[in-house]
């Protein structure tokens, strides 16, 4: 009999237990079906500038729900879809969206090695929390470190559509796994306002893009250390009119992403390299190429089973060679500290039910470089030195 | 612990009690070597990115013991005074989690 451990408190042996039967060993495959959701509300406040609707006013415009669906026909088949809406003040459009919806082929599947390949619209695994960004149970405050996670910016980074190789193995120091995905990634009018300063009459489409992770995790997650590299190609084909020509987008990040998960701290810490190269848009946007920086360190502790508090220093650089918006100032007469943003938080996170989850939080923020043009139209009136304060609610299932 | 289907074919049906259940607890630290909140961040992850299932939850020891003798492929954990001939003990090798 396995298992003879006897603590103060449980004084009983747990075993690991089969279902046991010789007549049946077929599953019927509908038992794989399951479903799963969430829904979040969200409030924010700001002293100055606006994140998320009329923030300064107290904002109600961030919401979140999810539905997804999956099933296990054949035992080396997977199926898996999922529905997101998000409401998000003016950085993008109210939307109801396919997040992904993949099918999965286990080519290889032992206690110690699995690979295989998925098809269809897959998540991309860019940083330790891009995947499942949008449910706020896996986040670990309500917004994300924007240095590396922009909102402004988010769904040509979310998903590819075309499909991912994977492969994992279990060694004895610990789990490898990689992941590289292969396709187009979405793009909206997002891509626009960031690199125009405003929507324009043609349009962006994705072109062929790469991605790839590598993870190890020791001890199940004790320490997980992942390396991320992407490639990424957008053709902006021009509307009548039109101020830019045919133009080609290139953004090249690269993440080094370490976590540590105690008992009670958890402590990560993420670095990204962001290579940015437009051509070809014309004499008003001249070929440019340039090299921004982020990164962030993060402590969350766990001060009973419910309750969490955290506390991080997020850096955002749009170009290191400008980190604080000089030269940008000299050229644009756009202030300089729309270039950097160095983001103080801190939050409260408690699980009121498994299904139930409430948050609050603060921030102190030095620079307006991850707030977007669509929710603040006019540089001039932005205010370098701003506050942000938070709240949600957050229901799944 | 990646593994979705035994060797012959029939999908790994997990069973797991409520995050808040002792034994739960005792059995990610001591058995899977690692915590709980680990543990459900894990297969969160996985649900929400269209990457895993979740394990089955069953509410009780009784309702565990229930669950894993009925349902073919099924795994989970039970406090040894509660195995009955409906289920099957395993053991596991050091080092083979």
């Amino acid at each position: 009999m396995i298992s003879s451990f006897c603590s103060k408190r449980i004084r009983f042996t747990i075993v690991l237990l089969v279902f046991y039967s010789c007549h049946e060993s077929f599953a019927d495959w509908k038992e794989t079906f399951q479903y799963h959701g969430f829904l979040s509300q969200n409030f924010v406040l700001t002293s100055e500038n606006n994140f998320y609707g009329e923030s300064e006013r107290g904002s109600f415009d961030f919401a979140e729900a999810g539905f997804n669906v999956s099933l296990r026909p054949l035992s080396r088949l997977g199926l898996a879809a999922q529905l997101l809406y998000r409401r998000a003040g003016e950085l993008e459009d109210e939307e109801v969206r396919l997040d992904y919806g993949v099918l999965e082929f286990a080519v290889l599947e032992t206690t110690k090695v699995q690979a295989g390949l998925r098809l269809g619209r897959v998540k991309n695994p860019l940083g330790l929390y891009n995947e499942t960004r949008d449910v706020a149970f896996t986040r670990p405050s309500i917004f994300l470190p924007q240095s590396i996670y922009f909102d402004r910016t988010r769904n040509w980074a979310l998903s590819s559509d075309g499909g991912q190789m994977y492969g994992q193995y279990e060694s004895s120091i610990g789990e490898f796994s990689l992941r590289v995905n292969v396709g187009v990634p979405t793009i909206d009018k997002s891509l626009e306002g960031l690199l125009f300063g405003r929507n324009q009459a043609g349009e962006f489409n994705g072109n062929l893009s790469y991605l790839g992770q590598f993870l190890y995790e020791y001890q199940s997650g004790l320490i997980r250390l992942a390396f991320t590299a992407a490639s990424a190609h957008t053709h902006y084909y021009p509307g009548e009119n039109d101020f830019f020509s045919n133009g080609d987008f290139w953004f090249q990040p690269y993440i080094f992403s370490a976590q540590y998960n105690g008992e009670r701290l958890s402590i990560t810490g993420e670095y990204a390299l962001r290579n940015a190269r437009m051509r070809h848009f014309g004499p008003l946007l001249p070929n440019t190429a340039f090299t921004g920086e982020s990164y962030y360190i993060q402590g969350a502790y766990r001060l009973t089973d419910d309750v969490e508090a955290v506390a991080r220093y997020d850096v955002y650089y749009q170009n290191v060679n400008d980190r604080y918006g000089e030269r940008f100032e000299q050229r644009t007469g756009r202030p300089g500290s729309s270039r950097f943003a160095k983001d103080w938080t801190v939050g409260l996170r408690w699980e009121i039910t498994p299904n139930w989850m409430a948050r609050a939080e603060y921030h102190r923020v030095h620079g307006t470089g991850w707030l977007a043009d669509t929710e603040n139209p006019d540089p001039q009136k932005l205010d370098p030195d701003w506050d942000l304060f938070a709240l949600e609610l957050s229901f799944r299932f | 612990m990646s593994q979705r289907s035994w060797r012959d074919g029939t999908p790994v049906v997990v069973f797991v009690l409520p995050d808040s259940s002792p034994i739960h607890k005792e059995f990610c630290k001591k058995r899977l070597g690692m915590f709980a909140h680990q543990l459900r961040q894990t297969w969160d992850r996985k649900v929400f990115s269209g990457t895993g299932q979740a394990p089955e939850l069953a509410s009780t020891v009784e309702e565990m013991r229930v669950l894993v003798s009925k349902t073919p492929g099924a795994i989970g954990y039970l406090p040894e005074t509660e195995v009955d001939r409906g289920v099957r003990s395993i053991r596991i090798r050091e080092g083979a989690q």
